[in-house]
Order: C-alpha cells, then sequence, then structure tokens
C-alpha cells in the first residue's frame, strides 16, 4: 500500500478498521498468489476471522487475474478518484479569479487613460486658447487702446492746463489795462477839473471886457466841453468798475471753478485709465499663471498614472502564482488518480511521489519568494534591476 | 522618436509600459509573444530597445533573444528581460544569450524609465 494511501485510510478509518488495514496490505499479495498456484485460492488464516466473504470486492487486474479489495478501501479510492473533479472546479475558480482580475486591471487601465486623454485635451485646449492668435491680437489691441488712452488724456490735461494757465494770463492782462485806464481815467479827469476852471476864468476875464465880445460862447462851450468830458470819465470809470468786477469775480471765479472740477474729472479718468492698464498688465499675468497651473497640473497627472500603471503590474504576478497553484492542482490530481488505478486495476505504483511533486514544483517556481517560501526560508535579496 | 519593443503574454503589462513609455515620449512596438515579436521585426520594425518577459508560452524571453541576436537589425540592439523571476541561474542563462539587462517585476516606472534612458542614447 503506498504511503500516501496508507496515511489517507488512517486518517478516514475509525478505530474499529484497523484490522480492515491489516487485510487490504495482506488481501492483494495472498489474492495474486493464490491465482498463480491454483483455481481455488487456499483458505486464508486471517480471512477465516474476518467478517463474511461478501464484504470483499473482487477485482479483475490487467493480466486478468483476480485480487479482493475491501469496500471501505474501494470507498477510498472512489474518494481519491474524485478529488480529479475537486481539483478541476477549483482551477476553473483559479481561472476566473485570473480572467477578473486580467479584466478589470485592463479597464482600471483603460479608464485610466480615458481620464489622462481628457485631462491633455483640456490642457491642450485651454492653452491653445489662452495662446490663440484671436485672443493675443485683442489683448494686445486692447493694451494699446489703453495706452492710447492714457496718452491721450495726459496731453488733454496738459493742454487744459496751458488753456487755463492762458486765460489767466489774458484775464490779468485785462485787469492790469483796467488800471491803466483807471489811471488815464484820473489824468482825463484832471484835464477837465483844468478845463473847467479855465473856462471859469475865461469868463470872469471876458466879463471884464464887456459884453459883445462873442468870446463868452467860446467860454460856455469850453465848460460844455468839460462837463462832457467828466461825464464821459464817469461813464467810463463805471464801465471799468463793472468789467474789473467781471473779469475779477465771475469770469476768474469760474475759470478756477471749472479748472478745480476739470482737473477732478481728469485725474479720475487718469486714475481709471491707470487701473485698466494695471488691471489688464494683472489679467496677463493671471493668464500666464493659468497656463502654466495648467500645463503643470497636466504634468503631475503623470506621476500617479505612472504608478498605477507600475502598481497594475500585480495582476501579472498575481496570475503567475495562480497558474503555477493550478498546475500544482494537477499534479497531484494525476498523482490521486493514478494511485487509485495502481490499488483497483492493480497496475503498477506511479513512478511519482508526493515527494517527487513537490521537488517538481519547487523546480518550476517562477519566483525567488515563491522558493523561499517553500523551503521556509527567508527570500534571498538578489537586485531587482541588474545591468550586465 | 525612439522607439521601444515589449514582448509579453500578458495584456495588463503590454498596456501598462505601453503607458508609461508612451507618457516618456518614446514610441511603443507591442507584441504579446516571441512569434509576434520576430514577425513584426521582419516585417521592418527597428526597435532601439526590446524589453521582453522570461514565462512565455510556445517561446520564452530567452530563446526569444537568441533569435533576436540572429536578426541583422536586432543584433546589437539592448534586450532588457522583464520578468518575475529572479533567480541568479537564470540571469545568468539570459546573460549568456545576449541579454543586456534584468528587471524584475513589479518595477517602479520611474526605475524602468532610469534603465530605458541608459539604454537609449540620446532619449
Amino acid at each position: 500500500m503506498p504511503p500516501l494511501l496508507r496515511r489517507l485510510f488512517r486518517r478516514f478509518a475509525r478505530p474499529q478498521d484497523a484490522e480492515v488495514e491489516l487485510q487490504v496490505d495482506e488481501l492483494a499479495p495472498a489474492a495474486d498468489a493464490a491465482a498463480e498456484r491454483a483455481p481455488e485460492p487456499p483458505p486464508d488464516p486471517v480471512a477465516e476471522a474476518r467478517p463474511p466473504v461478501s464484504n470483499v470486492i473482487p477485482i479483475a487486474s490487467s493480466e486478468n487475474r483476480f485480487h479482493r479489495i475491501h469496500p471501505q478501501t474501494m470507498a477510498l479510492v472512489e474518494e481519491m478518484k474524485s478529488y480529479a473533479g475537486f481539483v478541476e472546479i477549483m482551477q476553473h475558480h483559479l481561472a476566473n479569479v485570473c480572467t477578473e482580475t486580467q479584466s478589470a486591471a485592463e479597464d482600471i487601465l483603460g479608464q485610466a487613460l480615458d481620464i489622462e486623454g481628457s485631462v491633455t485635451s483640456l490642457v491642450r485646449h485651454v492653452s491653445d486658447t489662452m495662446q490663440s492668435d484671436a485672443l493675443l491680437d485683442a489683448s494686445d489691441t486692447l493694451q494699446l487702446s489703453v495706452a492710447t488712452g492714457r496718452s491721450v488724456i495726459a496731453d488733454l490735461i496738459r493742454n487744459h492746463s496751458e488753456t487755463q494757465a492762458e486765460i489767466r494770463d489774458s484775464l490779468s492782462t485785462v485787469r492790469t489795462l483796467s488800471k491803466r485806464m483807471r489811471s488815464h481815467l484820473d489824468e482825463i479827469e484832471d484835464i477837465r477839473r483844468y478845463t473847467d476852471l479855465l473856462a471859469i476864468n475865461a469868463r470872469i476875464r471876458i466879463a471884464g471886457l464887456g459884453n459883445n465880445t462873442g468870446l463868452d460862447v467860446i467860454a460856455e462851450e469850453i465848460r460844455a466841453l468839460a462837463t462832457q468830458t467828466g461825464s464821459l470819465a464817469h461813464n467810463l470809470n463805471t464801465e471799468l468798475t463793472e468789467m474789473d468786477r467781471l473779469v475779477g469775480e465771475d469770469l476768474l471765479s469760474k475759470v478756477s471753478s471749472q479748472k478745480s472740477s476739470d482737473d477732478a474729472k481728469a485725474r479720475d479718468l487718469q486714475d481709471s485709465f491707470e487701473k485698466l492698464s494695471t488691471h489688464m498688465a494683472l489679467l496677463n499675468k493671471f493668464q500666464a499663471e493659468l497656463i502654466g497651473q495648467v500645463q503643470q497640473r497636466g504634468e503631475e497627472m503623470r506621476h500617479p498614472l505612472n504608478t498605477l500603471c507600475g502598481s497594475i503590474q500585480f495582476q501579472d504576478v498575481a496570475r503567475q502564482q495562480l497558474e503555477q497553484v493550478s498546475r500544482a492542482l494537477s499534479m497531484i490530481s494525476d498523482h490521486f488518480v493514478s494511485l487509485s488505478n495502481a490499488i483497483i486495476h492493480d497496475d503498477a505504483p506511479p513512478d511519482s511521489s508526493i515527494a517527487t511533486c513537490l521537488a517538481s514544483i519547487l523546480e518550476n517556481y517562477v519566483m525567488e519568494q515563491q522558493r523561499a517560501a517553500h523551503r521556509g526560508e527567508a527570500a534571498a535579496t538578489a537586485p531587482k534591476i541588474e545591468l550586465f | 522618436m525612439k522607439t521601444v519593443m515589449i514582448v509579453d503574454d500578458s495584456p495588463t503589462i503590454l498596456m501598462s509600459m505601453e503607458s508609461i513609455l508612451a507618457r516618456a515620449g518614446y514610441g511603443v512596438l507591442k507584441a504579446d509573444s516571441g512569434e509576434n515579436a520576430l514577425q513584426k521585426l521582419q516585417g521592418g520594425g527597428r526597435p532601439n530597445l526590446v524589453i521582453t518577459d522570461l514565462n512565455m508560452q510556445a517561446m520564452n524571453g530567452i530563446d526569444l533573444i537568441r533569435n533576436l541576436r540572429q536578426l541583422p537589425q536586432t543584433r546589437f540592439t539592448p534586450i532588457i528581460m522583464l520578468t518575475t523571476e529572479s533567480s541568479l541561474d537564470k540571469r545568468q542563462e539570459a546573460r549568456s544569450a545576449g541579454a543586456t539587462g534584468w528587471i524584475v517585476k513589479p518595477v517602479q516606472p520611474g526605475d524602468l524609465l532610469a534603465v530605458v534612458k541608459q539604454m537609449v542614447p540620446g532619449s
């Protein structure tokens, strides 16, 4: 009886079956010897002590000889044969695990690559849009317009200030002229007073000469001329006073007030253009930063995707290990079938044993870790990368 | 563009290696067996580097290397083994067959790219 079968038998046998084990060990040789000697086997002393012959199943051997197997042994053999079916089911499970993990790994990678494709497309779109000729032209045009606007505003402010200064100068000149005219009016007044005095003196002299000289008419005309001159000087003085008031109080005040208002508006306009210019520069800066950020984020996506691609290799490593387990199961299953055939058909015992199966499994491992685990040792630390 | 040929019977490995290498700017030729790799090379493929698995059906990685060393276009092309196998005996066998290097799976993408860059000058 092969050692494995013996171990299995001991595992499943009840205490009262110990006798049966002996019987099994001795039955086959005894049956073979009997078949060789005579048609009727000699009485077996052990068999006489056993239960009736009905418990023993005669089996035809390959040489058309008969040997008998106890039913419990036959049941064990059937159990061993059914192991092939069990192994087949387990192998189906392992194959399913391989298929499903491979499908899942491909899906994960595929989806990750789809995401990468979408992000890459988005990055390209943003970059292309931000750097498109139309946008760059619009930005340049806007900047140029702002610069032109600032220049125009500066010119306007300068021109306005110059005009205001000229107006103030002109008004100042008008006031100076007005003062000069007042001075001239004073002189005219002096002349009027002198003329009036001259007219009075003339009349006195003419009165001393007597009537009908005709000179009194001239004196009267001179006095009337003096009166008209005084009146004219008075009117001029009044109008000059009004003109001074208009120029000094009204016009200059309005010009100053307008200047303050215009200056404030010009400053507002200038500030607006200044802010527009500043914001344009900020906008360009943000735009450049946005492009940089988008491109950087796109680049940063590569690292986790690469890590994912590295990690997904576990599926191939696991698949190979499962395939090895499946092959090992086949080996053990074949071994059990060989053992069963040896028992039932009286075939020669299989060349292989569990020990040789294990040796074969050890020889066919693909990973050092598997060999180390098989031997119960720590795995040797060979370098993972070696360039020859 | 420098081209790397990947030979592996695992679709997962082919996909992941292609993704890593393409992202780094390499062109990628894929073959799911040694025979398929030889067909592609005979069809005009001229890779700057070959990365092959060891344990494959029909033609294993070492046999593939022996075949590649017979082809004029891959006689001097660097060939890296990418495999779960880590035994020193197998490494020695691959080296004798003409392998340039040995990488044990799973490999970190950064490590893989460093080796590829070293093997493919100017990349």
